[in-house]
């Protein structure tokens, strides 16, 4: 059974209506690899202050999380995303915290949810 | 002349509408229906019974238009499909989760088709432009262009305006985005996600009619 609060168990039966373990296997392990690339992102965007990078990278990650299922980690990121829509905001290190950690949140789920 | 027997409640948002002043839905099955001028759903998602009930007292010139877009329907599938052959569907969408669900989606429900897959907005569009795909699925937020750009440029180039195109966003939520996309866009359907496989399929089928194993065994049946 897995918390409610990071992962929606709902999306993972969907997604396992829909193919073998395998499927749901290559689909979480896309998901692990996108999320670490879109986390670099949000890094260098963090790093140049580019608002506009940092705001679209969490966007991406929030999309691709809850198409897995991942809605603790998609909250955060609309959280952080709406909280640049401001044109005055500037991404800060609390927010990448933020995101980080609940990717690693949801990661460590779905490591204990993915098939073997 | 309009009368009552014309006006329709949208099964949405309540609004009352004139069905015969409103746009037609572009779903396949065999209730095609006005759309809610307010939030641009159609009367197919009413109750069974609410939709027999509004079409046995409708008026004989609505039942005319009812019979000339069902018409123009089954033409337009015809002519993109002459030979009876595969249907192409174009996605574009920077989440490359999302191309493996939607694959998946479609390959369990027996799609008949072809599906293209682009990764960025200005790909896509160069893969529309030189495909011309029956149904284009696209994420509003792209890098590149945005995906409401192309299905205005794809609805306003004669090559492509005859396909679909279906919006699908996580972040333009809402019946104002709703009915931006489908007016000043021009796009055929709205999505929010996350899409479920049921309304994949769904809008899928009404957007290009029957190309899932169930829907061509339905048509048989109905047949």
């Amino acid at each position: 059974m897995s918390d409610v609060f990071i992962l929606n168990s709902e999306t993972i039966e969907h997604l396992r209506a829909l193919g073998d373990d395998d499927f749901v296997r290559e689909i979480f392990e896309a998901w692990e690899a996108q999320g670490a690339l879109l986390l670099a992102g949000l890094h260098a965007a963090l790093l140049s202050g580019d608002r506009v990078a940092f705001r679209r990278g969490a966007h991406a990650l929030a999309g691709s999380s809850l198409n897995v299922g991942a809605s603790g980690i998609a909250d955060v990121c609309r959280f952080v995303e709406a909280a640049l829509g401001d044109e005055a905001a500037v991404p800060d290190p609390t927010q990448l915290g933020a995101i980080e950690r609940e990717f690693s949140r949801a990661a460590a789920e779905i490591q204990r949810t993915k098939p073997n | 002349m309009t009368t009552v027997k014309d006006l329709f409640r949208c099964p949405h948002c309540a609004a009352l509408n004139n069905a015969l002043e409103a746009d037609w839905c572009l779903c396949t099955g065999s209730e095609q229906s006005p759309v809610c001028n307010r939030c641009r759903h159609c009367l197919c998602e009413a109750r069974t019974e609410v939709r027999a009930e509004f079409w046995q007292f409708a008026s004989r010139e609505l039942i005319e238009r009812r019979r000339k877009e069902r018409q123009a329907r089954r033409l337009f599938i015809a002519s993109r499909r002459p030979d009876g052959g595969h249907p192409v569907i174009l996605l574009i969408d920077d989440d490359i989760v999302i191309h493996s669900i939607v694959d998946r989606v479609l390959t369990s429900g027996g799609f008949s088709g072809t599906l293209l897959h682009a990764y960025d907005g200005v790909t896509g569009l160069q893969t529309a432009e030189r495909v011309a795909p029956e149904l284009v699925l696209t994420d509003a937020l792209l890098p590149a262009l945005d995906g409401r750009d192309i299905a205005r440029r794809l609805k306003s180039d004669p090559a492509t305006a005859g396909g679909r195109v279906v919006v699908m966003t996580a972040l333009y939520k809402g019946v104002k985005y709703r009915n931006e996309a489908l007016g000043k866009y021009c796009a055929d359907e709205f999505l929010e996600k996350p899409v479920t496989a049921r309304q994949l399929r769904k809008v899928v089928s009404d957007m290009i009619g029957p190309v899932f194993a169930a829907d061509r065994d339905l048509t048989s049946v109905a047949s």
